[in-house]
């Protein structure tokens, strides 16, 4: 039986509306007062179906097991209108029985709802908008504006009558691409339309690696919305923003600190750049967590300005709302909250479901009773609205005219793939990394702690690097010994004398930059995955420079790197750099590694011998607890050959070349991937560390020339080792085993793009048949 | 052979140890250790914690919820635990789907204990080829492969497509070749899209839009005719998709209340021929602007817009 809201009222209908107070200006007059909120829209969505009287079904988590699932569906939801004067509830879907609501949106003027709805279990989700006053016909008209084989969801209104959205249409010639971390679940990225024209004028933005969830309009007139950030051992949530036409897609806040893992739900107050949303565990918390309020104005010599700063820290942009629910995943005990919505008179109406809200909810097969409540942040106390029995109410939105944002004119209109995207920097060596954040640099030439602003003055070239998800790797079970996804390289870009650097590099599809210095080795990597539209200027002010500062370059109208002109790295995608470490489908293919190795290492350093002296193994050995047996396997110190790696269990043996288990399973190790084994013997150093050849030993090893200067050496000769290694003293071992600059550089690459042992060049991708983006046709 | 354990290999263990210590806590792991030195200027609750043997031993306990083993299995992904091996593969048949698949995933990116002679991987193969085993294990069997994305399973999934007396087996063996981005060792895919049972065409369909280099257009035409309504809009949303040209005469067709009954089919097939956007389709958009049921009639106009009438 469905509680209403009268049930909850032991004093009469006004008592309850008088506990929402100028709410609906309720004071016996019929008409709410004009600042007052007469009427509240929200979801309704079912998590128990009950058949003849009897429960058929109970579904807790499905499809909401982490803050960026999408795509639970249980029939019977419902999209209402409760008018907070009578009580009375309408469901604007009334003829939709089987349907469910996933995002819920009023227009600015707050004539319309937008929401998106899957009708039935056939249906997909697709964007739709009501009238909220009946027609001639008695019922809401409801029009439908995306169709297609592809769930669109999380819709907002933006200015101009524009609509954003996610959507998990796969495009551009990675074809479907499954998110990592969400497996079969491809990724959702945003898109937008306009009201009038619909899927005529569908827009799909850039893509990123992992899905992109609850959008939020900005008073300044850019899309606000959170991404999940999966970029090898980065995995949170982090707000972003970008323009409504996809361009200019940048941090908001969660970059330098945030109270939890994963910033969703949120949006943005009266006060521009002021938010309120939800900071959460990533998984475990039925997309539900902490009430927090994000202050992401620049402060500037203790004014606040009107101005967003990217790089506040936890400590000086949130306040916690709700100090008593957990930001993690253990059980809460005061309830967890959902999407909230700024009231006129800044109070919240949230969701709220009260218990532990976790994994104990899926235990008892109980789901959250979430509700719509008022969050007062001055009392902490939430005074109910509504909450009916067998259902959740959400994504709540007062019915009341708000300002419309800016509109920001639309200045990508193109959609064609083989225009490209200009990246670029002022001057790479503007940073605000070491003067907000203290960041620094060790190895190689640079002493532990040398400021970052400082190491780039070194930057001779910026790395550009494509990630791609395991579907593009057709066939391989996984990259390797790594968390990095997959990697090519578009190019790396020369840093001209006054830092500046500019390039041509392939739309659409997630790159990541590093920063080299003259030695071919990473100074800075970007641990954000960045994108551009077709035709679209990324050209930033240095290297994550200070966005509340002007980055100005030095002393001319124009750097030297827009005087000569992007460099071009329009490259077809099966054309690109790749450092597969072996089985290439191209046996010529002359950046395998394995090759190298074999070529150059394998005589001193193989099954028997480890340079001077006898090969040296260690054993990691684990216990099977079922069956009582035990496995082990021997690691070589360093085996730079192909030998397949032995593994001594039920006479198995195993593909893995021993070259590639060599470098990179120390690093491994320490990374706790080895937890619960027993390792006896010698466990070498890290010979490579992904994505970080500065701190891998064998780079440190083999020792690599300076671009600028021959004689100079990224590791001072004669000077000791970081770590054991034979001969004590570093050396040009490069020179002895003769390998060439461009080989040492090779290796460099390979570590510093992530140690992958796969890429799409050993492996059975092939792209995209079709391009919906540019309309190829079959 | 056991080698007598060094001072450095102390130093190690002693440290892994307070690392273990630490990363057993949910709350406070130890998320620098062995990664690139850039990660140590990112704050812990940024970066991916790893999961202890323990807690991937303990999955298969009554009391742990999906979700539970959902977060364990996916922050113990580069976690080398033999003897968590057999635990995980009991999960690939499991009854929640999301168990099985992230289960599979785990064991994917296993470096050992999974694609050795015996092991998890042949196991499951065998499984899929077994016509004694009950549907749900074949099901499960093929989901799984799907789901470990090595191409040695194509071949198993090819003739589980054509051969296993299951539908739901076939159309799971169908989800696996989506999955492995293939079309099937001789191009089963295309059976599949004629197979008498409408969940595997449905699962065909579905699959032809998303494996990149399927192109038997003409397979997915013939459909629009199916019997199945259902069939006929998968069939034209995929065509829509494809921008199938050859396809006109037939989504004309669909899109007409007088051949087509259904208005979720006239509107799939209507937004296929704004997809298209061949101006041979114009008298039938703008006759479906005219449709009884609400939706067609805005997909007729997305249409209308798209051919610019």
């Amino acid at each position: 039986m469905a509680r209403s809201v009268t049930s909850h009222l032991s004093l009469g209908t006004c008592a309850l509306l008088g506990a929402l107070g100028a709410l609906s200006g309720c004071s016996g007059a019929d008409a709410p007062s004009d600042e007052g909120v007469g009427k509240i829209v929200y979801a309704v969505r079912q998590h128990t179906v009950i058949a003849d009287g009897q429960v058929e079904s109970i579904d807790v988590a499905g499809g909401m097991g982490q803050v960026m699932d999408y795509g639970r569906y249980v029939p019977g939801g419902r999209l209402e209108l409760l008018d907070l004067r009578t009580g009375k509830a309408e469901n604007i879907i009334e003829d939709q029985p089987e349907a469910d609501v996933s995002s819920v949106d009023l227009s600015f003027d707050a004539t319309k709802v937008l929401f998106t709805m899957k009708k039935d279990s056939a249906d997909a989700y697709h964007v739709y908008w009501a009238g909220l006053t009946r027609g001639a016909d008695g019922k809401f008209p409801i029009t439908q504006l995306t169709f297609g084989p592809h769930d669109d969801q999380q819709a907002i209104w933006a200015a101009g009558d524009r609509i954003v959205f996610t959507t998990n249409q796969a495009y551009t010639d990675m074809g479907t691409r499954a998110d990592e971390y969400n497996h079969a679940r491809v990724v959702t990225q945003l898109a937008s339309i306009t009201l009038t024209g619909g899927d005529a004028d569908r827009k799909l933005c850039s893509q990123n690696l992992s899905h992109t969830v609850t959008l939020f309009s900005m008073a300044d007139g850019r899309v606000g919305f959170s991404r999940w950030e999966h970029l090898e051992n980065v995995n949170d949530v982090k707000l972003m923003a970008m323009n409504p036409d996809c361009t200019q897609m940048i941090g908001v806040s969660g970059q330098f600190g945030k109270p939890g893992n994963s910033l969703v739900q949120f949006t943005e107050s009266s006060t521009p750049y002021v938010f309120y949303g939800i900071v959460t565990n990533r998984e475990n918390t039925i997309q539900a967590g902490s009430l927090v309020k994000l202050d992401a104005r620049w402060v500037k010599d203790g004014a606040t300005q009107d101005k967003l700063d990217m790089e506040k820290g936890s400590e000086e942009a949130y306040t916690m709302l709700t100090p008593y629910v957990p930001t993690g995943e253990e059980a809460s005990p005061v309830g967890r909250y959902r999407s909230p919505s700024v009231l006129p008179d800044g109070r919240l109406l949230v969701t709220w479901g009260d218990g532990s809200v976790n994994e104990q909810n899926e235990l008892s097969l109980t789901p959250p009773d979430y509700g719509v409540y008022i969050y007062n942040p001055t009392t902490r106390a939430n005074e109910l609205v509504v909450n009916h029995a067998h259902s959740w109410e959400l994504y709540a939105k007062p019915v009341v005219a708000r300002e419309t944002p800016q509109i920001i004119t639309s200045r990508q209109n193109v959609t064609d793939a083989s225009v490209p995207a200009l990246f670029g920097s002022i001057d790479v060596r503007q940073t605000s990394l070491y003067s907000r954040h203290g960041n620094t640099v060790g190895g190689a030439q640079f002493a532990d702690g040398t400021p970052l602003d400082i190491a780039l003055r070194g930057a001779v070239k910026v790395r550009i690097i494509e990630g791609f998800s395991s579907e593009a790797a057709t066939g391989a079970t996984m990259f390797g010994l790594t968390m990095a996804e997959g990697a090519a390289l578009i190019g790396e870009a020369k840093v001209e004398s006054d830092g500046s650097w500019l390039a041509n590099v392939p739309p659409y599809i997630p790159m990541h930059l590093q920063a080299i210095d003259e030695f071919e080795l990473t100074i800075r990597n970007e641990t954000t995955w960045i994108q551009g539209m077709p035709g679209e200027d990324r050209v930033c002010g240095g290297c994550h420079e200070d966005r509340t500062q002007p980055s100005l370059p030095g002393g001319q109208a124009i750097t030297n790197a827009r005087g000569r002109g992007p460099e071009e790295f329009m490259v077809p995608v099966l054309e690109r750099v790749e450092y597969p470490w072996a089985g290439a489908n191209d046996l010529a293919n002359p950046n395998q590694i394995q090759t190298l190795l074999t070529a150059k290492c394998v005589s001193c350093h193989n099954e028997t011998t480890n340079g001077n002296g006898p090969q040296e193994f260690y054993t990691v050995a684990s216990m099977n607890e079922v069956t009582g047996e035990s496995s082990e396997y021997e690691i070589p110190r360093l085996d730079l050959s192909d030998r397949p790696i032995t593994v001594t269990y039920d006479r198995e043996t195993h593909a893995w070349p021993a070259s590639y288990v060599s470098i990179f399973y120390p690093a491994a190790l320490e990374m706790e991937m080895g937890m619960g084994a027993e390792v006896t013997g010698t466990v070498p150093p890290k010979w490579g560390v992904p994505s970080d050849a500065r701190h891998s030993v064998l780079i440190e090893k083999l020792n690599i020339t300076s671009s600028l200067n021959p004689a100079s050496y990224a590791w001072q000769l004669g000077t000791p080792f970081s770590a054991p290694v034979a001969g004590d003293v570093r050396s040009d071992h490069a020179a002895v085993a003769g390998l060439t600059r461009e080989e040492v550089r090779m290796l460099i690459r390979a570590i510093d793009m992530g140690g992958q042992y796969y890429a799409r060049q050993n492996t059975g991708f092939k792209p995209f048949n079709n391009d919906p983006v540019a309309g190829t046709q079959y | 052979m056991t080698f007598r354990i060094s001072s450095l290999f102390k130093t190690t263990v002693a440290v892994g140890t307070l690392l273990l210590a630490a990363g057993a806590s949910a709350k406070e792991p130890n998320v620098h250790t062995g990664r690139a030195a850039v990660y140590k200027d990112l704050r812990s609750e940024s970066l991916e914690a790893v999961s202890t043997p323990a807690e991937i031993k303990g999955l298969l306990a009554s009391n742990v919820a999906p979700t539970r083993i959902w977060k364990v299995l996916e922050h113990g992904e580069k976690l080398e635990c033999l003897a968590c091996v057999p635990v995980v593969s009991k999960l690939l048949y499991n009854s929640n789907a999301k168990t099985r698949e992230i289960s599979a995933w785990w064991l994917r990116r296993r470096i050992f204990g999974v694609f050795g002679p015996g092991q998890v991987y042949e196991q499951t193969l065998k499984n899929l080829a077994d016509g004694t085993q009950p549907d749900s294990t074949r099901l499960y069997a093929a989901n799984a492969l799907g789901e470990f994305l090595s191409l040695s399973g194509v071949p198993a999934l090819s003739k589980a497509v054509i051969s296993d007396t299951s539908p739901r087996v076939r159309g799971a063996a169908v989800a696996g070749l989506e999955r492995l981005n293939s079309a099937g060792q001789n191009g089963e895919l295309t059976a599949a899209l004629g197979d008498s049972d409408e969940t595997v065409r449905l699962a065909a369909l579905h699959a032809s839009t998303r494996i990149n280099v399927f192109a038997d257009v003409e397979a997915v035409v013939a459909l629009v005719s199916d019997s199945s309504s259902l069939v006929r809009r998968r069939a034209a949303e995929a065509l829509g998709v494809m921008k199938a040209s050859d396809s006109v005469a037939g989504l004309i067709a669909l899109s007409s209340v007088e051949q087509e009954p259904e208005p979720a089919v006239r509107s799939a097939a209507i937004w296929a021929l704004g997809q298209i956007g061949d101006s041979a389709a114009s008298d039938a958009i703008l006759a479906a602007q005219s449709d009884s049921d609400g939706f067609v009639r805005n997909a007729a106009a997305v249409a209308g817009r798209m051919l610019r009438l």
